[in-house]
């Protein structure tokens, strides 16, 4: 039996097998490696027998075998490497599948993550390109009365820029009275501003009113100064329910000043303080009656001519006048 | 924003921010930069321009004009120049981002020494920051370089680590993935190139530069007597004649020179030892002390410290690379089996 079994352990030593060949030769006892290197004995013993299961880990057994091939004049690093070449594979089968796992793991963490980040980027991109398609046809239809020049009238100083940026304040400080009147303004807004100019019945049929008021209770900042802008645009397109075409009268405030106004039937088209800085456009037919608190410093132009604003006599400072456009 | 953009086309990166040099692992790819923690800076106008960094700015070191200053930003394993330190790892990261569309913005996992103060951990942190990191963790360098070195940190076993750097020595108790005792000494490479610097000076009378002093070392320095002695031959200006002179040095001559440094390492390793918990202190005995960094090249280092405790001293495969590769695996246990080895 140990005859079988010698050949074979003669035939194929490991690198264990072969620093216990080379100790043998040299004389050498076990107790003495063990105390020279301070390697215990039986980690000798198996290190020789080449059962590297029974030392701690691969870092080392590769240590020992250094060591011990260095102390018996061997080359350490060429028992090393045999070691790993002949054992280590052996003895941990997971080590390179784990690290293979690591190398796998690595790219596939990465990868899904940045091909994930490319899809969002595209579908971001395309919503805010969808939107801005979405949003800006209402823009153009909103803009295109303006771009009638026939349906607006003479350009003042009233309807310029100025009047554009007191718009929204003037929206803001009407009274219920005067609403209509905005609200039929405002209605100008889009397609129904269109086709006052060019059809006025066809627009006047539809509840524009209703539908200005929804626009003006949810409308944005955005969409209000949107509507603005088409009021001050379409200074003398507006007409009456009947077909009339109503007048128009602007009034701008340098000053703070209350003021009323009916139109020729005796309505109240506004009753309200006026802030300086503000101006207001109203339509009606005139001629209208005015009431200022405050006259100084109130310019008033009906259908674009400006009309003159008489002092004020005593210490009231109130003046209450016709503006006919007739006169 | 821009920045997690950039970080979702960056690599996971494992910095050792050495003092001497700064290596950089990355998942996957292994280590991808190995190069000295040198940068040379212009000074032109008052402003300090970065001119080179890395080994071209190490091939600078002592042959600078006078508007060049080739500088080593850290010490003792620490930030010694804030700034300087930013601008080397952000030449760091691009580099190993050459191939990268954007600008890179990694997550970052940097060592530090394991006695490293609040101050000097921020400084790591927020340097890295600047140089264009994500997300910054950091990771005691023992921990790093038990890992890397293929110790099993989780097993509920004593290990010990000795991580002699270009800086400081790192010492580790490690058990279940914790550090249970460790310790940090400011000896490393750099002051084994002082004393043969100084060794040379003393019995030579002559003076010889840094880089001069680091090859000797690596060529023929030793830590324990040993029967075959080397030689080279240096070049080094005489201080009496204040010419350049030649001549000859051995290793036991270098031997002499190292013997404080390494006292000094023994020493901490036996304070260690002494300290540790009784059954992780048996453990240790009976499996042995791990030794990594460039420190464990030194000749013979695990001899002389075999020697000295009684313990079997192995030094670590590739030890210069442990704790770059041991902070790469820290990262991969950390984010795959949720297992927290980084400190605080």
């Amino acid at each position: 039996m140990s005859e079988e079994l010698e050949p074979q352990t003669q035939v194929t030593p490991g690198p264990g097998g072969k620093l216990a060949l080379e100790r043998e030769r040299q004389g050498k006892s076990r107790e003495q490696i063990a105390s020279a290197l301070n390697i215990q004995l039986d980690k000798i013993v198996a290190l020789e027998s080449d059962q590297y299961e029974k030392l701690f880990s691969v870092v080392f057994t590769r240590g020992y075998l250094r060591s011990y091939g260095k102390y018996l004049g061997l080359d350490g690093e060429a028992l090393v490497r045999e070691f790993e070449a002949d054992f280590a594979k052996a003895e941990a089968p997971a080590a390179p599948s784990e690290s293979l796992n690591v190398k796998m793991s690595a790219s596939r963490s990465v990868w899904p993550g940045r091909v994930a980040l490319i899809v969002v980027l595209l579908a971001l991109l395309g919503g805010v390109y969808w939107y801005m398609n979405l949003a800006s046809p209402e823009v153009v239809s909103q803009a295109e009365p303006a771009a009638l020049p026939e349906s607006a009238p003479e350009p003042s100083r009233f309807s310029g820029s100025q009047a554009d940026t007191d718009a929204a304040a003037t929206l803001d400080d009407t009274t219920p009275d005067y609403t209509p009147a905005i609200e039929l303004v405002a209605s100008g807004d889009g397609e129904s501003g269109l086709a006052a100019s060019e059809n006025p019945s066809v627009a006047l049929d539809e509840p524009a009113v209703d539908e200005t008021a929804q626009d003006t209770s949810e409308a944005e900042a955005p969409q209000e100064q949107a509507a603005n802008v088409v009021r001050d645009m379409s200074i003398g397109t507006t007409s009456s329910a009947d077909g009339t075409i109503l007048d128009e009268l602007v009034l701008r405030f340098d000053n703070e000043c209350w003021l009323e106004v009916l139109d020729s039937n005796g309505d109240s088209l506004v009753a309200d303080l006026q802030r300086e800085n503000t101006s207001l456009t109203l339509h009606g037919v005139a001629p209208f009656n005015v009431k200022l608190g405050n006259p100084t410093g109130v310019e008033i132009a009906l259908n674009g001519d400006v009309v003159a604003v008489p002092d004020a006599d005593g210490a009231d400072k109130v003046v209450r006048f016709d503006v006919d456009s007739k006169l | 924003m821009f920045k997690y953009l950039r970080g979702a086309f960056s690599n996971d990166l494992s910095i050792d921010l050495g003092t001497a040099n700064t290596l950089i692992y990355v998942r996957g790819r292994g280590i991808v930069l190995d190069e000295p923690s040198v940068v040379a800076i212009r000074h032109h106008n008052g402003q300090k321009i970065v001119e080179a960094v890395g080994m071209e700015a190490k091939r600078m070191l002592g042959r600078t004009p006078g508007n060049i200053t080739a500088i080593r930003p850290l010490k003792d394993g620490v930030i010694a120049d804030f700034q300087v330190t930013e601008k080397m790892l952000q030449h760091f990261i691009r580099k190993v981002h050459e191939n990268s569309w954007f600008a890179p913005s990694p997550r970052v996992l940097i060592s530090v020494p394991c006695l490293s103060t609040e101050v000097e951990k921020r400084a790591i942190r927020e340097s890295a920051l600047g140089a264009g990191a994500l997300e910054v963790r950091l990771i005691e360098e023992p921990m790093a370089a038990a890992i890397g070195a293929g110790l099993k940190v989780s097993e509920a076993n004593g290990s010990m680590v000795v991580d002699i750097g270009g800086g400081t020595t790192e010492i580790a108790v490690i058990s279940l993935n914790g550090v249970v005792y460790s310790d940090s000494v400011r000896i490393g490479g750099d002051r084994f190139d002082e004393a043969i610097v100084n060794y040379v000076r003393r019995h030579y009378g002559s003076i010889i530069g840094d880089a001069t002093a680091e090859r000797i070392k690596q060529e023929i320095g030793c830590a324990y007597a040993s029967s075959e002695v080397r030689e080279i031959d240096v070049r080094g200006r005489n201080l009496a004649e204040g010419v350049p002179r030649s001549f000859t040095l051995n290793s036991d001559e270098i031997l002499e020179a190292l013997q404080e440094p390494l006292a000094g390492i023994v020493q901490s390793v036996k304070s260690a030892l002494e300290q540790s918990p009784p059954e992780l202190a048996s453990d240790i005995a009976e499996s042995g002390v791990v030794l990594t960094g460039g420190g464990a090249l030194l000749r013979d280092i695990d001899r002389l410290l075999a020697n000295e405790t009684g313990l079997p001293f192995v030094v670590a495969e590739d030890p210069l690379t442990c704790v770059a590769r041991g902070g790469g695996m820290a990262m991969e246990m950390n984010d795959k089996r949720n297992i927290d080895l980084l400190s605080s």
